[in-house]
């Protein structure tokens, strides 16, 4: 046992913990913040952002030629509250607000995070009811609910409900991309018993389903998008048994009108004080995606996969890997076969098929991987935020990546970001016309 | 011979028994003492603000609120912690319970496992503002007494211990402890990896009677290489209640709302 620097420097002091100014601790610091409670209490849960944003094009991608760029703005206003009615009833508001093109971008906005004008997405609007109390409440949720599941990274098999779900975005993120996309209108029953929790989610049909056209027009600036959340009935039951501390697992069963039933899973376990491994699966008949040569549909017993492991160093930086299995994807050969197929009409089908995948967030090749970098307060300095990720679709040598920065001052975050598609001109990522994007924003949170 | 003997044995019957030299303390029972002396009896919350300095300057401020209930299991805290300060954590929640930790964000409205080295909280581990029974997670041995300056520059007579971890999974692998002589209340503590290197040391100050006993209701936690880091951790609000049990799995972190909820 020996004594430490600390020690030995407060005992040639004499005096108590000179490394503190005097009067240091709570009463002088809790001062501000209680000065700033009543604006809080009534702007809380509103972010106001200010955006400038870079788009590099290559327009031969499009069937035009040469290539373009462009400068835009966007204004969004963000808000996230929970309102406690009554001890027993919530009401849950989610909402974002863009407003593009203050600037004179491109009237070519293919690719980029949505089109001009002003899009708002509705993301959650329901109440929630605590029927039962004890040791096994009951809840029933019922409204517009983001439905999120699964712990993949980069892609989320079991996430039932992300088809087609995303209005608008600053960012190709994955995880960002959870978070902006509208809910569906769902009545939801929730029961956390000492076992365990279960939940049932059903999803009437409120619209026709969304045509793949209709995804790229542009629509009223307070559309619902029902076509894309509700345009068919669903159900959803997941249980969620407490096995033990190191491990845990939701089950997932999915059905859909004209689909197929799915079956997931989701494990997450701990490997040690510094590692955590996540699985998730997902199991069901599927429509392959088609070679260039294939006219009929076929359909298969098939599986989606994410599996990956977080390492967090002692510096505080968490480094993730995955590896991504998509059974309907395409495989090298026919990722290859679309890429020597010349015809227009192919070129056209091909196009069809990542604007579909892209749509409903599942990948295009059968084989991919993804990795993530993340450091919180990087480099000791506080408030600090750097990340960085790569999606990678193997089966055509394709990817996507993109890198953060933002600085978090009180209220005040100032971030910028940079990404870029590349690969074969035929493939999931280097087909986009957008090559290189940058943005950079402030934001005032309440 | 036997005659002798006998004598020698008629004397040790008759002499008086030699002084016992006084027992030395039971090293867990002090550890007990002292968990005591930092956590109220059963089920309690309590609010935290955490003030992060550099170089004498305030750099972060934090505010969380802890609810701690023993688990009926382990005898080990399940803690449930609702982050309130700064405004971009604020509704973030983090869930311990034995290994099992998560992190809810309700921007997300997702759990998500994390490891326990995973940082969250500036300086501070998550482990520094978690109720924890250091009698559970720790073997004590004695390693003698000394005069120790608490964080007032007060010098108390105390027992110092050294504490092995008996988990790989708790936040320091060992810990050098300096307790009261006579109340067993903490007044110094050095967190240390397994090898022995120093992570940070922790002056516990302010001592109030909260809930009947004298306990500290302040750390003062300076980083192991860098003296000029330091932070400060304040308890205030320490309330015993009961809570659901439910409050502490990760399924009901999407509903909780606090007192509310």
């Amino acid at each position: 046992m020996s004594s430490s620097p600390a020690t030995t420097a407060l005992a040639q002091t004499g005096s108590p913990l000179p490394w503190l100014p005097p009067g240091a601790g709570a009463p002088a610091a809790a001062a501000p913040a209680a000065a700033t409670v009543s604006i809080d209490s009534v702007l809380q849960g509103l972010s106001v952002q200010a955006w400038y944003e870079h788009f590099d094009y290559d327009l031969s991608l499009a069937g035009g030629h040469g290539s373009a760029t462009g400068d835009d703005s966007r204004v969004v206003i963000d808000y996230r509250r929970q309102f406690a009615l009554t001890p027993w009833l919530d009401l849950h508001l989610s909402d974002r607000f863009d407003d593009t093109g203050l600037l004179d971008g491109p009237s070519f906005a293919q690719g980029s995070f949505t089109a001009h004008g002003a899009v708002n997405s509705l993301r959650e609007a329901y109440v929630a009811v605590r029927l039962t109390d004890g040791a096994s409440p009951l809840f029933i949720d019922a409204g517009r609910i983001n439905v999120r599941n699964g712990v993949g990274s980069g892609y989320n098999p079991t996430d039932y409900f992300k088809t087609d779900a995303v209005l608008s975005s600053t960012t190709f993120d994955p995880n960002a991309l959870r978070e902006d996309r509208l809910g569906v209108v769902a009545a939801q029953a929730q029961q956390i018993a000492p076992w365990g929790a279960w939940s049932l989610t059903l999803a009437p049909r409120l619209a026709s389903p969304i045509s793949a056209d209709a995804l790229q027009q542009k629509r009223a600036p307070f559309y619902l998008g029902l076509d894309r959340t509700n345009g068919e009935s669903a159900a959803l039951l997941k249980v969620s048994p407490q096995i033990n501390q190191a491990m845990s697992a939701d089950v997932l069963v999915f059905a859909q009108q004209a689909h197929a039933v799915q079956l997931g899973l989701d494990l997450s376990a701990l490997l040690s004080s510094s590692v955590v491994a996540n699985a998730e699966i997902s199991v069901g008949r599927q429509t392959l995606l088609p070679g260039p040569g294939d006219s009929a549909e076929k359909q298969a017993w098939t599986a989606r996969s994410a599996v990956n492991i977080t390492w967090t160093t002692p510096q505080g930086i968490d480094l993730t890997v995955e590896n991504l299995f998509v059974g309907d994807g395409l495989n090298g050969g026919q990722a290859s076969a679309w890429s020597r197929a010349s015809s227009a009409s192919a070129q056209q089908r091909y196009a069809a098929l990542v604007e579909q995948r892209s749509d409903s967030q599942e990948p295009l090749g059968r084989f991919g991987a993804f990795a993530r970098i993340g450091w919180r307060d990087a480099f000791a300095h506080r408030g600090l935020s750097l990340s960085a990720f790569v999606l990678a679709d193997e089966s055509d040598g394709s990817l996507l990546w993109q890198a953060s920065a933002s600085q978090s001052l009180g209220h005040w975050t100032v971030g910028a970001t940079g990404g870029a598609f590349s690969g074969p001109r035929v493939s999931e990522f280097g087909s986009n016309p957008l090559r290189v994007y940058f943005t950079m924003h402030v934001a005032r949170t309440f | 011979m036997r005659k002798t003997l006998i004598l020698a044995m008629i004397a040790a019957m008759a002499s008086p028994a030699a002084p016992a030299a006084p027992a030395l303390p039971d090293p867990q029972a002090l550890l007990q003492s002292a968990d005591a002396v930092r956590n109220p009896q059963g089920s309690f919350s309590t609010e935290i603000t955490l003030n992060e300095y550099r170089q004498r300057h305030l750099i972060a401020t934090s505010s969380l609120v802890v609810y701690s209930q023993p688990s009926p299991d382990s005898g080990q805290y399940n803690n449930l912690i609702k982050f309130t300060q700064p405004v971009d954590d604020a509704g973030k929640l983090m869930l311990r319970n034995g290994i099992d930790l998560w992190l809810f964000d309700p921007v997300s409205s997702a759990s998500i496992r994390i490891s326990p080295q995973a940082r969250l909280l500036g300086q501070a581990s998550n482990g520094d503002v978690m109720s924890t029974v250091w009698a559970k997670d720790y073997a004590a041995t004695l390693t003698g007494d000394a005069s120790v300056a608490d964080g007032d520059g007060v010098s108390h007579p105390c027992r110092a211990l050294h504490l092995v971890a008996q988990r790989p999974d708790v936040t320091y692998q060992a810990i050098d402890l300096w307790l009261d002589q006579a109340t067993s209340a903490p007044v110094r503590a050095e967190y240390r990896t397994q090898e022995g290197r120093l992570l940070k040391t922790a002056y516990f100050r302010h001592f109030e009677t909260v809930l009947g006993v004298t306990r500290p209701t302040e750390t003062v936690i300076i980083d192991g290489l860098n003296p000029d880091w330091v932070t400060v951790m304040d308890s205030s609000h320490i309330v015993a209640r009961t809570m659901p049990a439910s409050w502490f799995q990760r399924s009901y972190l999407g509903r909780f709302a606090g007192d509310a909820g």
